[in-house]
């Protein structure tokens, strides 16, 4: 089997943005990408017919990735490019198998660079599994690539400027939204904001576009206020919601009901790391950052020799540190295959680890304001279903608490949480802040749920008609 | 609060030394269980989860395979918690006319030892499984009284009831070293401290060997792995375990060393397939290999076409505890007193180990078993 010196996992700002730094650099890449055309989910692109008229829909970071997109592709001839290519596994014998086309392969490499993305915070509570709730990307992707709204009366409901964004792209596709609800305590720390944004005006340009169109549409911002419950009758007919104190807990007597036929929660993201672990990278908890993500050198790699991973995908911090990351990681693999010198490839991560640390300036103010408090894992009650797929509820989950289970992987083979289609994507990130706060949890923290290939559902047939990759 | 003494302390908390702390405790003993892991968090919780007779040689092998179905019969009376122990019979696939011979010689054994098998034409097998492929399938060997469990369920529910029976369960609790005086035991050492007693039950399946050796008993249990597929959840469609003949063959035949696959299917109760199973010597690794995933994909879509569509959603590989005449160590041994064996089922420890749990607790209460355990003993292999 020919071995390929640079694989890439994802499409995405962080994937494309090494792969073009290290194919200029000379260097064999192969880019998988589960999408059928690069761009990820920021930069998703449109299906071929679609013209986008107006790309204020969309807002400016989408304006910016189109430039990369043009280099990506500018670089064809050194960048193969497998589109629709879901890689199932990566095995101890540094190969990893991907489906495409029908059929399951195997490709061997010498770097490999994880660059899997995030998705949505999944919060569970009463209600949340009635059709109408959506998350904010859910509700952003039908905005954006199907260019249908959610709803007719939607409540938005979370934390973070990605809400902001969202609202934004609502209002100019045409619709009307009730409230934004931002659980999170912005008012107070403006201060802060504007000293870790120094030097990112950019960014402090964008948001307050943002704010400003959300103002003029007349959309009330409710700051520290969550989302208790979702009611109706087989859909989404009114929301409860509260006003909250600095740990996301509702003050008392401040509940009311809103009447709206859509819900978005946008919590912030959390990592995707089903690969990194299952190459057996080493991972640490970060709760701002999207729960467990890789331990990562410098430049960028793995505990694991060879095995890199860049952007939201290792610590949700958005696309502009996913490009700076994927750069470095690029050149770091150029450098480590002898396609450029040690010096050069100094002087050029310098330059964007100078981006890095300007971006993380403004990120780390920014979480401070979002991490999600305590209170929001408080939302679920006895009979609210955590894992979706098993439809296991909270009050099971908690007798397996009860009987002394302290680590997730130990929950999973009790409860069955974890074990479905989806393999804890949706359960796993509020199982382990609810097992977090449990009296009786672990110093070490409650682990993950150890993910198993295939990481995605892959039909018998296509793995039976497994081929060697040529 | 952690036990300074027991009567009994089993080393394992897989189906095997969870049964035994459950019967212990039935009896009144004052047993005290300890189990590095979590409950069924080895083998145990990673198998085919077939309880079943089929493929059980003449002898003692199938005299412990029918004892220990009657004795799941028995805990699903008298558990509280189900652990969706169905039998509709199981099912020995033949897959080419190769097989033949060794099925035969099989049955026919078995029919001379007491415990005859039915063989069945093509025709039956797709009445009762009609999903397997007509062109595959030759025929099969049926028996009414093979099922399948959910193992990690049944293994909570044993560990559930030892607990309401007195039994102390300890989890993440490693036994370290074993006090012997005199040639007798007289505790165990953990690191969550020293239990004093009399009895030790090794439990410790693939690491029966290193509690062995605690003592200076050198058994010779080594580790074999076997690996599975799950797939999504489906409405019923298949109501028996399935096995193929593969395995009569390669067990005749020596499947020692390098990746091997035989077709295994079955239904579990939340309606997931489990589907395997590959084998390969891979010493105390767990991982699975891609070209175990896929043989096992192509060996069951070939068998059952309609699999094709079905999408795998997880895999999991453990290692069974083999021994080499793929049986059991049961029982005392020569030279440590109240040190018993209950180790080394070779994979089958799902279907025997509630059995061997019955036994065990039989030899310590009553000093006599219902099945005697001579040719089981750790001194067969000397």
């Amino acid at each position: 089997m020919k071995e390929s010196e640079f694989a890439i996992i994802g499409g995405g700002p962080g994937g494309i943005a090494a792969a073009i730094v290290a194919a200029k650099a000379g260097v064999k890449v192969t880019l998988l990408d589960e999408n059928e055309r690069p761009g990820g989910q920021i930069y998703r692109q449109f299906e071929k017919g679609y013209k986008v008229t107006d790309s204020k829909v969309l807002g400016r970071d989408y304006e910016k990735g189109l430039e990369l997109l043009r280099q990506f592709s500018s670089l064809s001839d050194k960048i193969r490019y497998l589109n629709n290519a879901t890689v199932w596994g990566i095995f101890k014998s540094r190969t990893l198998a991907f489906a495409r086309k029908g059929t399951s392969s195997s490709l061997s490499f010498k770097n490999l660079l994880v660059a899997t993305g995030a998705y949505d915070r999944p919060v569970p509570l009463p209600g949340w599994t009635l059709p109408g709730v959506f998350t904010a990307g859910g509700a952003q992707r039908l905005v954006k690539t199907e260019r249908v709204l959610p709803g007719e009366n939607i409540l938005l409901a979370g934390t973070g400027p990605l809400q902001l964004v969202l609202a934004h792209q609502i209002l100019n596709a045409g619709g009307k939204i009730e409230a934004i609800l931002e659980s999170g305590n912005i008012s107070k720390n403006w201060l802060r904001i504007l000293m870790g944004i120094w030097g990112n005006w950019d960014y402090l340009k964008e948001g307050w576009r943002y704010l400003r169109h959300i103002q003029k549409a007349g959309v009330p911002l409710l700051r520290n206020h969550i989302i208790l419950e979702v009611h109706g009758d087989g859909q989404v007919e009114e929301a409860v919601i509260a006003k909250v104190d600095k740990s996301w807990r509702p003050k008392p007597d401040t509940e009311r009901t809103v009447k709206v036929d859509t819900v978005c929660l946008g919590y912030g993201l959390v990592s995707s790391t089903e690969l990194a672990l299952l190459a057996e990278c080493e991972h640490k908890y970060e709760l701002c950052l999207g729960g467990y993500i890789p331990v990562r050198s410098e430049s960028m790699e793995t505990t694991v020799p060879g095995i890199y991973a860049v952007g939201d995908g290792a610590g949700v911090a958005g696309s502009k540190v996913a490009i700076e990351e994927g750069r470095i990681a690029g050149v770091s693999i150029a450098r480590s295959l002898g396609y450029i010198s040690d010096a050069d490839a100094s002087t050029r991560i310098r330059i964007f680890q100078k981006h890095l640390n300007k971006f993380n300036r403004l990120r780390r103010v920014l979480d401070e304001m979002s991490v999600p408090g305590q209170g929001l894992y408080e939302l679920a009650k006895d009979d609210t279903v955590l894992c979706r797929c098993e439809e296991i509820t909270l009050k099971e989950i908690k007798k397996a608490l009860a009987d002394g289970t302290i680590q997730a992987k130990d929950l999973k083979r009790m409860t069955r949480i974890g074990m479905g289609a989806c393999e804890g994507r949706m359960c796993g990130p509020a199982l382990i802040e609810i097992m977090r706060y449990q009296p009786n949890a672990s110093p070490e923290g409650p682990g993950y749920l150890l993910p198993r290939p295939s990481i995605k559902p892959i039909a018998l047939g296509v793995i039976a008609a497994s081929k060697q990759e040529e | 609060m952690f036990p300074g003494e027991a009567e009994v302390v089993v080393i394992g908390g897989g189906v095997i030394g969870s049964s035994t702390a459950y019967f212990l405790a039935r009896a009144g003993k004052k047993v005290v269980l300890v189990e590095k892991g979590y409950k069924g968090g080895e083998a145990s919780g990673a198998n085919a989860a077939f309880v079943w007779s089929i493929t059980r040689k003449p002898g003692i092998d199938i005299r412990l395979a029918m004892h220990s179905i009657n004795i799941h019969r028995q805990l699903q009376k008298e558990l509280d918690r189900d652990f969706e122990y169905v039998y509709n019979g199981g099912l020995l696939v033949i897959e080419d006319e190769e097989q033949l011979p060794f099925v035969e010689a099989h049955v026919k054994a078995r029919a001379e030892d007491g415990y005859p098998l039915e063989m069945i034409d093509a025709k039956q097998v797709f009445e009762l499984e009609p999903l397997l492929s007509e062109e595959k399938i030759i025929g099969a060997v049926f028996s009414p009284i093979d099922g399948t469990t959910n193992p990690i369920f049944l293994v909570i529910s044993l560990n559930l009831q030892a607990q309401k029976l007195g039994a102390k369960i300890f989890h993440h609790t490693e036994a370290r070293e074993i006090e012997v005086m005199s040639g007798k035991i007289k505790g165990v050492i953990t690191d969550k401290g020293t239990i004093k007693t009399n009895t030790v039950v090794n439990a410790a399946g693939c690491w029966g060997c290193f509690i062995g050796e605690m003592v200076g008993l050198k058994v010779p249990i080594t580790p074999f792995q076997l690996a599975m597929l799950v797939t999504e959840q489906l409405p019923p469609c298949v109501s028996h375990p399935i096995m193929g003949a593969s395995y009569m063959v390669e067990e005749d035949t020596g499947k020692e060393g390098g990746l091997g696959c035989g077709l295994i299917i079955s239904q579990q109760a939340a309606g997931n397939l489990l589907i395997g199973a590959s084998w390969r010597d891979a010493g105390y690794d767990k991982r699975i290999n891609q070209e175990e995933i896929e043989l096992m994909a192509r060996v069951n879509v070939e068998a059952m076409p309609s699999l094709k569509d079905v999408r795998v959603i997880r895999s999991y590989a453990n290692f069974f505890p083999h021994t080499d005449d793929d049986l059991p160590i049961l029982g005392k041994v020569d030279g440590v007193e109240g040190f018993i064996m209950a180790c080394g089922h070779n994979g089958h420890g799902i279907g025997l180990g509630p059995g061997s749990g019955k036994l065990i607790q039989e030899l310590i209460c009553e000093g006599i078993t219902s099945i005697p355990l001579d040719e089981l003993s750790l001194s067969r292999f000397n």
